[in-house]
Order: C-alpha cells, then structure tokens, then sequence
C-alpha cells in the first residue's frame, strides 16, 4: 500500500467517524431536548399536549449540533490536511508521508514509502478516533435513556418520572393522556335483536336509546373519572387497559373523560326508537246509517322502524246526546308481528252485532304496538272512522222517504204545460172566433193568476209575509219584515230574488191573457218559467249549527262612552329561536379561540354539537366534522363554514337596492 | 323607523270537522266582555270561528276548542295546527263533558299526544296563574267539578304542551266551556265573576 492510498483510507475512516459523532450528537441533542420538556410540561402546563411543537424545537436543536459537528470536521476534506493530521499523531513519521505525497517522483521516495509503510497509521487512527465516538455514542445512551423514564410519549409508555404528574400513583400507562386512543363498543337493546358494533376512536357515539356503551383504552384506570350530566361512572380494569360502561341516555349529552390533567369529551347522540305507524285502509270514510245493519271490513297497516309487536282494532261506541254520553270500548285479539318491521291486519265488524240505537256512534280505530320492552311498547292509533245511525229526526240527512214536490216544483210544472197551451191557442188564433179566443185566453189566464198566487204564497213565507196578503206587482217584499223578530241581515240571507222575479213576469202574462193577447203573453210566460226553474234549482240553506250572535259593546263594558281605550305597552315576546341565538354566539367565540386555545375551541364545539342534535341535525353533523378534523389535523374551514350556514341559515334574498347603495 | 302595526284581539273559536265544536255558542262573547273590562287590551266585539282546516286560523294567537264528541284532526286541521303553535300561537282546548272517562277527554289527549306530544301536568306556580289575575291554588275549580258532574272529580291541574318556556297546547278538564257559557249581561248576577281565569289565558297568550 503506498502512502496516497493509506492516507486515502484514513480520509474515508475519518469521514465516517464524522458522521458518527455528529450524528451521535445530534440524536443526542434531539432526545435531550424532548426529554427536558416532557419534564418541564409536569410543571408549566402550558408546555403540555403539544407534542408536535415539542419534535419540532427538538429536531432543530438536533440538527444543528449535528451540523456544528459536521462543520468541524470539514478539514478531513483535503488530503493534505488528512497526512498532516496523520503526521500529529505518529511522530515517527518524520513528515515522510507529507513529503511522499508531495514529491512523489523524488528519487528518496522509495525510502520515504519504506518509513511510511513501518508506522501502524490505520492502528493510531482507530486509537484516536475511538474515544471522539465513544462519547458520542454515549450522549446518545444518556440521551436516549433520559427521553425513556421521561413523561414524553415517544416510546409509547409512561416513563419512570410520569408518575409526578399524578402524585405517584400511575406506575403505568400511557405516557401523556390515556384518552388518546379510545375504542367504543355500543351494543343495542336485546329487543332489537342487532349486532354491537365498535367504534374507533369516536368523537361522537350516535346509538339507540338504552344502548350499552362500553369504552376501553389503554392504561391503568388509576386517576381517570367519566361524568355524564351529573352521574359519574367508575373505571375498571380491563386488563390490558382501562374500561368504563354506561348506557345511552334519552337525550344527547356529553361525556366527559377525565384522565389527570387531560380531559377528552365525546358526544353522545341518542337515536330513539320512533313509535309505529298505523293507517286505516278500510273503511275509507264515514258513514250514517239509519239502520244498524252493515258489515264493515276492516284494514290497516302498520310499519315500525325495529319491529312490531302486535296490532288490533278497537270499536268505540258512544251512546247519549247533549251532555250525557256513555262509551263502552270493544277490541278485537292482538295479531301477533314477531317483530317485523311491517304487517297488516283485517277484520270483519258487523253493526248488527252491537246492538245500536238511533244516534249512537262507532268510532273504529287501529291500534299498533312495537317490540320496546325497554321504554314502551310504543303505541300508534290510526285515525278514526265512525258510523253514526240516524235519528229520525234527521231525515233531511239521510232522506230516505220520498218527499212531495216542493211548491216551486209544482209551479214550474204548471208553467210548462200553460205555456204549451198559450202556444197552441196562438196557432189556432187566424181560424178561431174573437169570442172563443176570449174565452180561452181567460181560461189560460185564469190558471197563471193561480200560479201567481202560489209564488206570492212562497215568496211571502220566505220574506216574512202573511198568506193572502196581496201586493201590487213592482212592489218588492219589505226587507224590513222578520221572521219572529230576527234582525234585518239575516232576511237578506234567505231573499230571493228569481221569485221575485217570476212574481212579476206572472203578474204581466195574467194581464195580456186576461185581454185576449196570448201572444203578447208568451215572453212574460217564459221569463217566468225560466225564473222559476233557477229557483227551483238553487241551493238550498241549512241554518242548523249557526250560534247566536252576542255582540259585546266594549264601550259600554268599558264605561269610556264613544272614546277608544289605549292598550298597554306590552313586554315583546322572547325570540322564539333563542336556542339558536345562543349558539351562534358561542360557535363565534368558539372560531376566537381555535387560534389560541384550540383544546378549548374542541371542547367548545363538542358541547355545542350535543345541544345541537335535537336542534338542528345538520349543524350537528357539521360539527362533528369540523371536530374529527381537528383531532386529525386536516383543514377544518368547510365543516365549519357549513355549521356557520347551519346556524344561520340560508341568505335570503330582499326586493330593492339596499339603504347603503343611495338607491330607493 | 318602521311601526309595528297593532290589530284589535280577537277571539278565535277553531271550528273542527269531528265533535260538536259549537258546544259553547257564548262563551266567546263572555270572555270578551271579561277582556274589555278588566283589561286595556283593543280587542273586537265579536269574535270569529274559523276552520282549523283553513290557513286563516294562523292569523289568530289564541284559538279556543271545545266539545262533547269524539276529538280528532283532519290531515288538514293537525298541519294548520302544528304551523300555529310553531309560529308562536296558542291552542286553548277543553273538555265540555268535565269527566276523565269520557270520550272527549279520551280522544283529545290521544289526539294531541299525536299531533304535538304528550301534555304534561301544568305546575300551579306556573306564570299563567299570575298573568293578569293571581290565582295561588292554581286553576279555579268550576261549578261542574264541585257539585260532581261528570267524573265527580276536582282537578289539580291543566294540562299542557310546552315549546320551550311558553304553553303552546293548554288543555282543561274542568270543563269551562260550561262553566263560561252564558250571556255576559248575566254577569252582573255573580258576586265573582268567574272568567276571569279567561282573561289570564288571553293575556298570556298576547303576551308570550
């Protein structure tokens, strides 16, 4: 091996042995660091739980020792600094090596090479080298063995010196919070006859009412507490780790985790078990009767979101009137579901077989039960259908007998034929006699006098008149006239005015017959037959039900005369959505803090996210989101703008310029 | 700045499809004459009765119910309803046979238990007996209680569905609607006048 070469190797051995010792050191630096502020967190709290932050500053103290190291041993670089650095430490050179590389074509530098080669370089070299690592190597042990009984969370357990944090009691566990990663297992009510299912990590535990949740992490359960709106809960050892069991409460609520100074919150999310539905499919309607004697099919459907029990029909039947009712309630058997989630029933009820009298009523219903053993059974009732028999007084309801015409039917009949015999006689006018055209036109004449007779009977019954009482023709019925003192506005409900009409096309046609002018007779005639018919035809009006009308003269109740009283200033109603307005205002506060206090911001929006369940669901799931993104790090701006959105709600649009843009 | 624009109470019978809802004809009348004489409040002569099937009932803060018969919304009336008490309004509903078995009663729970949610026993410190006139025991018992009509019972209490703080669904078993229904002239013959638990009803209702 000539000199360049062993000189070379030495190069190469140094540089390694460089980046040893720096690397040595700056492992060493890097370990010290986490160590001496794991420490420091057990006094200054404010240095705890920002364990990033801790790597961070660590990491730079590291790098640049290891840097200062590398810089020191930038000499090693050159060759000639290498020999130089050989010649110190083997005296007995004599500087050969630093000439040999000098002067290699010498004619001495065989010589030179033979001095070279007799010095052991590599031995003096490991020999200088050893102790310079060795020292790095052994900050490194120091180092690394500090960070080990530390509080840091860097080697997954709780250090030797963890303990002070908690008064000595917890020899094991987690280094910082046991409540880092949690797992929940939330088994269903056995009714429901579904599989538990865990969660990892939640920050929230949406599950049904009645729920088992069981909660497990790593650790000891020593100095660890779990509250839940007032109730605490005891923590037991599971034996890798810890375990608390509750159940899931009616309402949302928020379970707080409390493991010595770290406290972690999750969200309980309730999903109650929705009651059954039922609806009647049959009858489709109601009904009055005036006998009791009808079959009746029944249906009904019922659904249930876990499972249904059972379903069955009940038959109210009301006997009375005024104010004295008796009720007597008939069901029929439980058709048995087994708990599937949907099914019908039917049955057949027949009237007869209830024995029911004039006016009473049966109110058919259906009635479904689901499977809850726990806080049920939930009960559903479809609506009612009833079946009323008829008094028989009611006759004009259920008419059943037929009635006589009316007069005005009877009238416009007459009319007809009377028109049809003042036609023909018109026909027969050029081959009759004067006198026989006199004759029968007064016949005919005769009979529309007694048609207009029967309208002035009806029309002075319906204004209030006296039979026989005659009236010129023009003259209108006085509205002023009552039925048995009722005030004048309820005789303009019932006037009418084609009567009044046909009264006075009557009372022209008469007087054209009487003279022997039936053709003159004919359009007076058939005004008043098409009079009558609209007459005949229009609605007529049910006043049964209408209560008697009391007016209060507040004036007079008031004793102030004709002068208006003055209400009070009245206390403003408090804003229906204050729920809501409370909320905005501390998801704002919230937003303040995620700078500064983000722990404080989580556990803000963790409480909100309960209150807002039963609020506003969609809030609630945007919370949720924009949590886990804290807890993972990831960007959080757009669950929290649409949980802004949420609270807000959507922008509504206005009509017009805003004041601001000088517009109207 | 913009005024708000005050319109005169007005007292709001809710006309329903099933039952006998015009069981107290006068009972509107009474109580407004109880509401012009005891209080300052603008209100109109005579009151309204309106389908509950017809959205015009969202117009009124208080609507008075009442009946013999079986008690049961429509699709119609249990929508209209949900939006008037959602919007602030107040459903007065009482039991006209003042007995706990019977049909009315039965049904009307039933009914309201499924269009709102199951009414609670109102407390009596609650603020509707001190809204305008105190009463300390609570709802004042009515003739038909003392005198054993109907179930033979004095009730403690009212009833209610409640949104928040505020009673939106009150319910009565102590049969008012009779114990109200008379002409308000007759008032005059009473030593105390016995609607004035009326006039606390209405006040509350204007007022929260």
């Amino acid at each position: 091996m000539t000199a360049v070469e062993r000189v070379a190797r030495t190069q190469r051995v140094l540089g390694a042995a460089a980046i040893v010792q720096a690397l040595g050191w700056g492992f060493a630096a890097t370990f010290a660091t986490l160590a001496a502020l794991s420490f420091a967190s057990l006094v200054i709290h404010e240095l705890d739980g920002n364990a990033s932050s801790h790597l961070n500053i660590a990491l730079a103290i590291g790098s640049v020792v290891a840097l200062v190291f590398l810089w020191r041993a930038r000499r090693f670089s050159s060759r000639d600094r290498v020999a130089l650095w050989i010649e110190e430490r083997v005296p007995s050179l004599q500087y050969s090596l630093v000439t040999a590389l000098e002067h290699r074509s010498s004619p001495f530098a065989p010589g030179l090479e033979a001095t070279v080669e007799k010095a052991d370089v590599g031995r003096t070299t490991l020999a200088s080298l050893q102790r310079r690592v060795s020292w790095a190597v052994g900050a490194f042990l120091v180092a690394a063995a500090l960070l080990y009984v530390s509080p840091s969370a860097a080697f997954g357990r709780a250090g030797l010196f963890s303990k002070l944090g908690v008064g000595g009691k917890s020899p094991a566990g987690p280094i910082g919070s046991k409540l880092a990663i949690v797992e929940a297992r939330v088994t269903p009510p056995a009714y429901t006859n579904e599989r538990a299912a865990v969660l990892d990590d939640p920050s929230s535990i949406p599950a049904l009412v009645g729920s088992r949740i069981e909660i497990t992490g790593h650790g000891s359960p020593d100095g660890m507490s779990a509250s839940l709106t007032g109730s605490s809960f005891t923590f037991t050892d599971a034996g890798d780790g810890w375990r608390v069991s509750m159940t899931m409460p009616a309402k949302p609520a928020a379970l707080t985790l409390k493991d010595r100074q770290y406290e972690r919150i999750i969200v309980l999310d309730p999903h109650p078990d929705a009651p059954p539905k039922i609806a009647l499919t049959s009858p489709l309607r109601d009904t009055t009767l005036r006998v009791a004697q009808l079959v009746i099919k029944l249906g009904a459907t019922a659904t249930d979101d876990i499972g249904l029990r059972g379903a069955y029909f009940e038959y109210l039947i009301t006997t009375g009137s005024g104010e004295i009712f008796s009720a007597r309630t008939v069901t029929t058997p439980v058709v048995n579901f087994d708990g599937s989630r949907r099914g019908s029933i039917n049955a057949t009820l027949d009237l007869g077989s209830l024995k029911l009298n004039q006016g009473d009523v049966v109110s058919i219903r259906a009635i479904a039960q689901d499977g809850n053993t726990l806080s049920g059974p939930g009960l559903a009732t479809s609506d009612t259908r009833t079946f009323r028999i008829a008094m028989a007084s009611e006759y004009d309801s259920v008419a059943v007998d037929a009635a006589a015409p009316l007069p005005i039917d009877t009238t416009a009949m007459s009319q007809r034929m009377l028109i049809m015999m003042t036609e023909k006689l018109v026909k027969e006018m050029p081959k009759i006699t004067r006198k026989e055209l006199v004759r029968r036109s007064g016949e005919i004449g005769d009979l529309e006098d007694k048609i207009r007779k029967r309208v002035e009977e009806v029309l002075y019954q319906l204004e209030g008149g006296e039979e026989g009482a005659e009236e010129e023709p023009g003259t209108p019925p006085d509205p002023s006239k009552t039925l048995e003192g009722e005030e004048s506005d309820e005789v303009q409900a019932v006037q009418n005015p084609d009567l009044f009409e046909a009264f006075n096309e009557l009372w022209s046609a008469v007087r054209s017959l009487q003279i022997a002018e039936p053709d003159s007779a004919l359009p007076h005639m058939r005004i008043a037959l098409r009079a009558l018919d609209r007459a005949r035809l229009a609605n007529r009006l049910y006043l049964r039900g209408m209560p008697p009308k009391v007016v209060v003269d507040i004036a007079r109740v008031r004793m102030s005369g004709k002068e208006k009283g003055s209400a009070n200033v009245r206390t403003p109603r408090t804003p229906q959505d204050s729920t809501r307005l409370s909320l905005q205002r501390r998801f704002s506060d919230a937003v303040e803090l995620i700078e500064s206090k983000p722990a404080d911001a989580i556990r803000s929006f963790t409480l909100m996210q309960v209150e807002a369940l039963s609020l506003s669901p969609q809030l609630a799931t945007a919370l949720g989101e924009a949590i886990d993104a804290f807890r993972k790090g990831r960007d959080a701006t757009l669950p929290l703008l649409r949980a802004r959105r949420a609270l807000a709600g959507d922008p509504t649009a206005a009509p017009g310029l805003p004041a601001w843009s000088g517009g109207l | 700045m913009v005024g708000w624009i005050v319109s005169d109470f007005i007292f709001c019978t809710g006309r329903y499809e099933s039952g006998d809802w015009d069981s107290a004809p006068t009972l509107p009348a009474n109580l407004i004459d109880s509401v012009a004489r005891y209080t300052e409040i603008g209100c109109a002569p005579v009151g309204v009765i309106v389908p509950l099937s017809s959205e015009r009932i969202l117009e009124y803060p208080l609507v008075y119910l009442t009946g013999h018969l079986p008690f049961r919304f429509t699709e119609a009336e249990r929508r209209n309803v949900k939006k008037l008490v959602d919007r602030g309004g107040m459903i007065f509903i009482d039991d006209h046979n003042h007995d706990i078995g019977g049909v009315f009663h039965k049904t009307a729970l039933e009914e309201i238990t499924r269009t709102f949610s199951a009414p609670i026993d109102l407390p009596n410190t609650h603020p509707l007996y001190s809204s305008f006139f105190k009463f300390d025991d609570g709802p004042p018992a009515t003739s038909h209680e003392l005198n054993g009509w109907g179930d033979n019972l004095v009730h403690k209490n009212l009833k209610a569905v409640m949104r928040g703080d505020r009673i939106a669904v009150l319910y009565s078993n102590k049969d008012y609607s009779s114990e109200w229904n008379y002409h308000p002239d007759n008032k005059r013959f009473s030593a105390v006048d016995n609607t004035r638990f009326g006039v606390n009803i209405i006040v509350y209702a204007l007022t929260r």
